[in-house]
């Protein structure tokens, strides 16, 4: 009995062993999609871009050190499909190839503007929904459409597609021009209610692309995606935000308003922050802003309409002044103190009057109401999206300089002014 | 691993009904069990025989043993239909997305069938260098995606209500089925004693896990969206990023899977065989083995969808947490009734 | 040294400072009988004499009238024997009668006379009994109810010394040398050595060991009843792959080990042990996974980094059965789970690469198997060791040629020299080949098809037993033995039985 059982089960392994590796793939039978733009294309179809990398440019097989050419460009094909969906764009875009197109590896996903303000519901559902995609992909807002912005990426110093694609989120973290946002953070918000998503906006800078001598000098703090006062180097930028009202984009913020609204968040960490020298008006101070704590908020409820007062609380360090006043004398100190707790106050109501007239609330203030329920229905009744017209926030800061630099006081040369 | 099989699909009515307050119905439904798990075995070993088949023999005769056996059977091979089934889903719509489900189907009941062939001393010795990493893999996933969520997506706590929430705590008990029956055949294990503490113990440590679980779930996809995630350990597990290195680790899961539904349900058809075989009077539960393997994988193609396999486990759960407490329940009454009257007799 | 003349005065190290500890007999105090016929039967049916190697029973007599018997006891190993025969042997041999005149020859009498400094009398069994077991030789007179002890300790090699600074003693070639290092080992009457005649072997050249009350005697017989029908030239050259149990079992009959203080760890916990005159192993039985995963650093180490050690050695283990069907199922079916700068260098790689990856990794889990086997089978005087790194360069070689790739073949090498650190070569022969087991579940299925041939295995190995002992035991991975082995090298009680073997 025992011997027919043995030999039943060694059976039933070989016929399933005969029968097995549907879905094997080989590795050099792959290409690998590493960014994929998405458009709409009228009426009701998507223009699908995907950036595929062209791995026998990243490594020679022996043992030797590979041949890195003179001018390194990044080893990826832009590839274009129109579609009704995702999967279909793969399957069309599988038709020119002789490898499978992969997705397991997709590290950014970026939508074009006019796709954002039809609503992205519907496409972020269907990313979610297919096995291909993944939730942990970096996502992005193109100003203008996703497919030049793929078409037209030209990283400095970098050829790996992957790595450039890491890059982008690791300079969101670091540098806080634009915020990092992942593909399920933005399904979280627009999914859980008691605030709106918003993404890093991506564009392409036109004085970068047709190198057209030096711009218009636009402050960078203000610049919105794609007007950084810059040349030479990789056309597209991304910085600033762009806010949604539920699935819809609503609008841009740029770089300074970004990391109030980050700050607000509770999630600027460390960022650098330029304003006006307030003892020199001429020139400007550069800080290095840390927010150490979490934003205290107070909300509240005043004839039945939302109320919010957030405070505040940064430390700074110095890093620029050109002017060369002596901010490090208890006085100066403190005069520049209060201007940074000014310069926030001013950005943040500045931003929060943008998001009134949007009617957005992409740094989450309904969630300081949600506990005030005992049920979810309760919840659901109250409706937060419908009275964030009435919301009133007030925004103050504090900033606690603590440090200058490598130089205290105000160096002096010889002959000097 | 009490839970470990029912986490998929349970996980989603929790949330349908439990909403934002799913995971305190989970807390709770392990305490009950726990308590539950105490009163019948504590109640079966004052009673003649000590376990399920002797209670049953003793109060109804054989026909009683045999009708007994037979619902025992029954509802242990309807729940391992149900989670072979659903293992092979996720494995195939979530990482083999070309391979025909029957392949995953057959390779896991050939396992379940070497492993309830085996026997229960085989099964445990398994199970116990098993279960350190399972506990350790849903661990590691629901705290290796707690930053991808927020602890407000909790609220607000009583998600539809106190009296709803407790209803639902008392029917996920249909989650424990499989675990009272293996206590209710504890006459046939060595340290009969031990066992029900050990239960008990796992009643409250498989809920807090639960609990733990749906929190996550809640707070990483919030409510309602969680409703709709088809394989919520799964989906959480595709998201923890440790750095550049470490990511989409969910093939791990599924090897973890995979092994956790082979013990489970090797125990599980392990239990039903031996039921049948003591209420037939077989010399060994091994003849049991393949018609009831043949049996889950019939059930295992009953639905003919992955959602009507979720609807029908969900509807089934009340008959579930009938059997497994109301029958041996109804069986110590009429026991003691019996020896009431005969002590009065005599 | 034969021939040499050794002084008296040399007796090496004093009594007591062995390095591990005696049990109680019974923890009473027993006394000697008056006769040496009875005094020789207490001491038999302790220390096991004379089916017990290495036990020696030397009678002597002095031509007194009447003729006074007298009986020495030794363990030669623990006693040096120079020292018996010149301490002990010659003086009594050599007595002056003429001065004893008629007088009964007593213990003291003895005392006055034998030549060795620090004599000592012993009226208790128990402490004649320890006495012998660190080293002493125990002089028994007929008719006086005491013994004299003679310090005739064996002064080197010095296991304290050995143990301490370093490594770990091996098994020599001689079987009475190897049941020496045991009883050093086990300073215990309970330890039992006793020949045994094997078909093909000469009737001296096979002893069996292990200890009384801790073995059981159902064990013994089927050990022995094996070794009757399978053993010869085979068993005690390979051991562990003369006949497999059973028709499908993956498990070897016996386990080898060169190490004695594994042995005394195992032995102590109810193991049983095979000698060999001319090889330099032991053979244990029955297999488990405490006796393959055990290593004899787990007796010195602090339980929680023994602890870890061994559970880091099982996931060795385990990664090194499984490591090239990872590789493949990452490769073939989880290319996600790579780091994508990861992925692309190894897809640049494999671009000329002439094999698909499961066959480059076959081919390599091949290749690694030849390399074993000429290591321990090839006829030239070459090490293993010489022979595993040549074997290594030959792969490189193939990487350079491109007919494998250099991460599979690198990651290979790695998983090929670190079974070896850490387990010895019983394992490697045990694990061998489900290695391509699971390659064919993972070539399959992936990790789904490793995790079902992994568990096929896993549920082989809980319903394997060894000699009626399951594989892998109630007691999990324990260190009750080790335990008691530390308790015994650091002197005091012992702890509780650790008998694993039920």
């Amino acid at each position: 009995m025992q011997r027919k059982m043995a030999s039943a089960i060694a059976l039933l392994w070989v016929i399933l062993l005969l029968g097995g590796c549907w879905d094997r793939a080989e590795v050099e039978d792959q290409a690998y999609v590493v960014m994929v733009g998405i458009d709409r294309e009228p009426p009701d179809s998507f223009r699908v871009t995907a950036l595929t990398a062209i791995v026998q440019q990243l490594g020679s097989g022996t043992l030797q050190a590979p041949v890195v050419p003179e001018r390194p460009r990044l080893a990826a094909e832009v590839l274009t499909a129109r579609s009704r969906t995702l999967g279909e764009a793969i399957q069309i875009l599988n038709g020119g190839m002789t490898r499978r197109l992969d997705l397991r590896h997709l590290r950014a996903v970026m939508v074009g503007e006019k796709l954002a303000r039809d609503g992205l519901e519907p496409l972020v559902m269907e990313l979610l929904r297919s096995p291909l995609a993944r939730t942990s992909a970096i996502f992005l807002q193109s100003r203008g459409t996703a497919g030049a912005v793929v078409a037209s990426l030209r990283p400095v110093a970098e050829t790996n597609p992957a790595r450039m694609a890491e890059g982008i989120t690791l300079q969101a973290k670091q540098l806080h021009l634009g915020p990092p946002v992942l593909l399920h953070h933005f399904l979280n918000r627009l999914a859980g209610g008691g605030g709106d998503s918003y993404l890093a906006a991506v564009a392409v800078n036109a004085t970068v692309a047709d190198d057209h001598g030096l711009p218009e000098p636009t402050e960078s703090s203000t610049a919105l995606p794609g007007e950084l006062p810059r040349t030479g180097g990789n056309p597209v930028e991304v910085v600033g935000t762009a806010v949604f009202r539920g699935d819809r984009l609503a609008g841009y913020l740029n770089v300074d308003e970004t990391q109030i609204l980050l700050a607000l968040r509770g999630k600027m960490g460390k960022a650098a922050v330029t304003m006006p020298d307030p003892l020199a008006p001429a020139y400007a101070v550069t800080f290095r802003f840390h927010q150490e704590n979490f934003p205290r908020y107070r909300a509240s409820f005043q004839s039945g309409r939302p109320r919010v007062a957030v405070h505040m609380l940064f430390e700074g360090e110095v890093l620029a002044i050109p002017s060369g006043v002596d901010y490090s004398a208890p006085a100066a100190r403190q005069r520049l103190e209060r201007a940074a707790a000014e310069y926030v106050r001013q950005t943040g109501e500045g931003m929060l009057a943008k998001l009134h007239d949007w009617q957005a609330d992409p740094v989450g203030f309904g969630q300081l109401y949600r506990g005030r329920f005992a049920t979810w229905q309760a919840w659901d009744d109250f409706n937060w999206h419908g009275r964030v017209k009435d919301l009133e926030v007030k925004v103050t800061a504090e900033m606690r300089v603590r440090r200058y630099g490598l130089m205290i006081g105000r160096p002096r040369a010889n002959g000097g002014r | 691993m009490l839970l470990a099989q029912s986490f998929h699909p349970v996980m989603l009515g929790a949330v349908l009904a439990g909403q934002t307050g799913a995971w305190l119905a989970a807390l709770l439904s392990g305490v009950l069990a726990s308590a539950a798990f105490w009163a019948v075995t504590a109640s079966l070993r004052t009673l003649p025989g000590g376990d399920l088949m002797s209670l049953a023999r003793f109060t109804l005769g054989r026909p009683g043993a045999i009708g007994t056996s037979l619902l025992v059977a029954g509802v242990l091979v309807y729940h391992s239909g149900f989670v072979v089934r659903q293992t092979a889903e996720m494995a195939v719509s979530a990482v083999y997305p070309l391979t025909p489900q029957t392949f995953a189907v057959v390779a896991l009941l050939a396992c379940v069938l070497g492993g309830a062939y085996a026997g229960m001393n085989a099964l445990v010795r398994l199970c116990r260098a098993f279960f350190p990493f399972l506990l350790l893999a849903i661990l590691f996933i629901v705290l290796g995606v707690f930053g991808w969520g927020e602890v407000r997506n909790l609220l607000p706590l009583w998600g539809p209500g106190p009296g709803p929430l407790l209803v639902r705590s008392v029917m996920l008990l249909a989650l424990y089925t499989p675990g009272l029956f293996l206590l209710m055949t504890a006459g046939q294990v060595q340290d009969p004693e031990g066992l029900w503490r050990a239960a008990a113990m796992a009643g409250i440590g498989s809920g807090t896990v639960y609990a733990l679980a749906l929190a996550m779930l809640i707070m990483t996809y919030t409510y309602p969206l969680a409703n709709s995630v088809a394989f919520p350990l799964h989906e959480m597990a595709r998201l923890i990023l440790g750095g550049r290195f470490f990511q989409r680790v969910e093939g791990l899961w599924v090897l973890i899977w995979v092994w956790a539904t082979v013990c489970h349900v090797g125990v599980v058809l392990h239990v039903a065989a031996a039921a049948i075989a003591d209420a037939f009077e077989m010399d060994t539960h091994r003849i049991a083995v393949p018609p009831l393997t043949a049996m889950v994988l019939t059930l295992a193609y009953f639905p003919v969808d992955q959602a009507q396999a979720v609807d029908w486990h969900t509807a089934a759960a009340p008959f579930g947490l009938l059997a497994g407490f109301a029958v041996p329940l109804l069986l110590s009454l009429i026991a003691m009734w019996q020896r009431r009257r005969k002590k009065r007799a005599a | 040294m034969p021939g040499a003349r050794i002084g008296c005065s040399r007796t090496g190290h004093a009594l007591g400072a062995t390095l591990y500890t005696m049990p109680r007999l019974g923890g009473q105090s027993i006394k000697l009988r008056s006769s040496l016929t009875g005094i020789q039967a207490q001491m038999a049916d302790i220390l096991h004499w004379p089916e017990n190697i290495g036990v020696e029973f030397r009678p002597l007599s002095l031509p007194t009238q009447p003729v006074t018997e007298l009986l020495a006891v030794f363990l030669p190993g623990l006693a040096d024997e120079a020292l018996v025969r010149a301490c002990v042997i010659e003086p009594v041999v050599n007595l002056d009668i003429g001065t004893i005149g008629n007088q009964r020859v007593t213990t003291d009498i003895l005392l006055r006379r034998l030549p060795a400094p620090g004599l000592s009398e012993a009226d208790d069994l128990s402490l004649a009994v320890k006495g012998v077991l660190e080293g002493a030789t125990a002089l028994f007179l007929d008719g006086a109810r005491s013994a004299i002890l003679v310090r005739t300790v064996d002064p080197g090699p010095s296991d304290r010394v050995r143990a301490a600074l370093t490594q770990q003693a091996r098994f020599e070639t001689g079987m009475l040398e190897n049941v020496i290092l045991l009883r050093r080992r086990l300073r215990d009457p309970a330890l039992v050595a006793r020949r045994i005649a094997l078909p093909g072997r000469r009737a001296s050249a096979a002893a069996i060991v292990y200890m009384e009350g801790r073995a059981s005697r159902d064990l013994l017989k089927q050990v022995e009843a094996f070794l009757q029908a399978h053993a010869g030239e085979e068993t005690f050259r390979r051991g562990f792959a003369a006949g497999l149990r059973g028709k499908w079992g993956l498990l070897p009959v016996l386990t080898s080990t060169q190490w004695p203080d594994k042995v005394a760890v195992l032995l102590d916990a109810g193991y049983v042990a095979i000698l060999a005159d001319g090889v330099s192993q032991a053979f244990v039985a029955p297999v488990t996974a405490n006796a393959i995963l055990y290593s004899p650093q787990d007796v010195t180490l602090m339980r929680p980094i023994a602890k870890s050690l061994r559970l880091f050695r099982a996931a060795l283990a385990v990664t090194a059965v499984t490591a090239g069907a990872s590789i493949v199922a990452l490769m073939n079916y989880h290319q996600e789970m790579m780091p994508t700068p990861f992925l692309f260098a190894m897809a640049a790689t494999r671009e000329q690469a002439p094999f698909p990856i499961a066959l480059e990794v076959l081919l390599l889990e091949v290749i690694q198997e030849l390399i074993r086997e000429a290591a321990f089978e090839w006829p030239l005087r070459l090490s293993p060791g010489h022979v595993l790194v040549a074997g290594q360069l030959l792969l490189l070689l193939l990487a350079q040629a491109g007919l494998v790739g250099t991460g599979p073949a690198a990651i290979s090498t790695v998983i090929m020299f670190s079974t070896y650190g850490f387990f010895g070569v019983e394992l490697i022969y045990l694990l061998r080949p489900w290695r391509f087991l699971l390659l064919v579940g993972a070539v399959v299925f992936g990790f789904f098809g490793i995790a079902a041939v992994f568990f096929g295995l896993a549920l082989h190995l809980m319903t394997a037993e060894s000699f009626g002992v399951p594989f892998f035991g109630e007691s999990g991975l324990s260190f009750a033995a080790a335990d008691r082995m530390s308790a015994r090298r650091k002197g005091g009680e012992l702890p509780a039985d650790p008998t694993e073997i039920r």
